[in-house]
């Protein structure tokens, strides 16, 4: 019979990490379930930012256990990395949108990857994509020539590409005016009541 | 890319940063790399043709004939190919040094500053190591 954490979307288990001398996490213990949404709250370098990317296996662990979806994430086998990663989407603190494709081009990069679709099912999904967070008409711009908060956006709509279950938001509102937060945290709840529907 | 996390979301979004971005860097490199020496071979000709009309006008078809009277095969293929590995070896060692970059711009100044002495340096090595195969295999007469 199938354990009922296995498909737990996330789970951490006595997790430490640091960087040299620095402890930046030790002995963390975390669970969210399905349709749980969580903020991590900290002061700046308290590893809030750590956390995310030990989470997605961009970095791995001193010790402890992380587990999405009930996949082991650190000295695992990349291709099964990679198919958790694809069912997760992450929006870096500054975006890291690819300098050298175009805003639609950011977004499609992933379908592209990891889709059968037609590419004019991809230009469609892009343009959705794009019109979920306000940038469709931005759509060919290059990302030195839109703004931070504008980066936030795409950023948001390429870690929508794949439909994910799970949303890793880093400092989404970081760096950006009162009123862009705003914008973009109403943009975040408006796609979590759309995705509830 | 690195040091903006272009490389992390890549890895973030399921791709594999190493065969999407460095593969296709280094066998451009081993590629290009010879033909680069071609373009360089034949602007050298042309230039010695030039500068030597300045001096003593001569026919380019007779600098041409007196040029090539004692080239082999030998002389100009194993040389050009070899290039080649100088394209491996400056894709690998560039790909490598800016996967491993951190600290920002600073960072990036120093992984570029590393890449161009460690790759000038293996570059020599193997130019080293090289001529000694061709000679060896294409023994001079």
């Amino acid at each position: 019979m199938a354990n009922p954490t296995d498909e737990q979307p996330i789970r951490v288990e006595n997790l430490r990490k640091g960087f040299g001398e620095q402890k930046v996490l030790e002995g963390l213990n975390l669970k969210v379930e399905a349709g749980e949404t969580l903020a991590v709250l900290g002061r700046s370098g308290t590893g809030k930012s750590v956390l995310l990317k030990l989470l997605i296996g961009l970095e791995p662990p001193d010790s402890g256990s992380v587990r999405m979806f009930g996949q082991e994430m650190a000295g695992v086998d990349p291709k099964k990395l990679n198919e958790v990663r694809k069912r997760v989407g992450f929006l870096f603190q500054g975006a890291a949108l690819y300098d050298s494709l175009s805003v639609a081009k950011n977004v499609e990069f992933p379908l592209e990857r990891h889709t059968d679709l037609a590419p004019s099912d991809q230009e469609a999904k892009v343009r959705e994509l794009l019109g979920d967070v306000g940038m469709a008409r931005d759509a060919e711009k290059m990302p030195s020539e839109i703004s931070g908060g504008m980066k936030k956006r795409v950023g948001l709509a390429r870690a929508l590409a794949l439909d994910p279950e799970i949303l890793l938001l880093d400092e989404p509102t970081a760096g950006l005016d009162p009123i862009t937060s705003q914008e973009i945290a109403e943009l975040i709840l408006d796609l979590k009541r759309k995705k509830k529907r | 890319m690195k040091v903006t996390e272009q490389i992390d979301a890549m890895e973030a979004s399921a791709v594999d940063p190493y065969k999407y971005l460095a593969v296709t860097r280094v066998l451009a490199c081993v590629l290009m790399l010879p033909l680069l020496t071609m373009a360089a071979d034949f602007s050298g000709i042309l230039m010695g043709w030039v500068a030597n009309t300045l001096t003593e006008p001569i026919s380019l078809r007779l600098f041409m004939e007196n040029g090539f009277k004692d080239v082999t095969f030998s002389d100009f293929l194993p040389p050009t190919l070899k290039t080649a590995v100088f394209g491996l070896i400056i894709g690998v060692v560039g790909s490598f040094q800016g996967m491993r970059t951190k600290g920002g711009t600073e960072g990036v100044g120093r992984s570029v500053t590393s890449a161009v002495v460690l790759s000038s340096l293996f570059v020599i090595l193997a130019d080293v190591l090289l001529v000694r195969l061709i000679l060896v295999l294409f023994p001079v007469e």
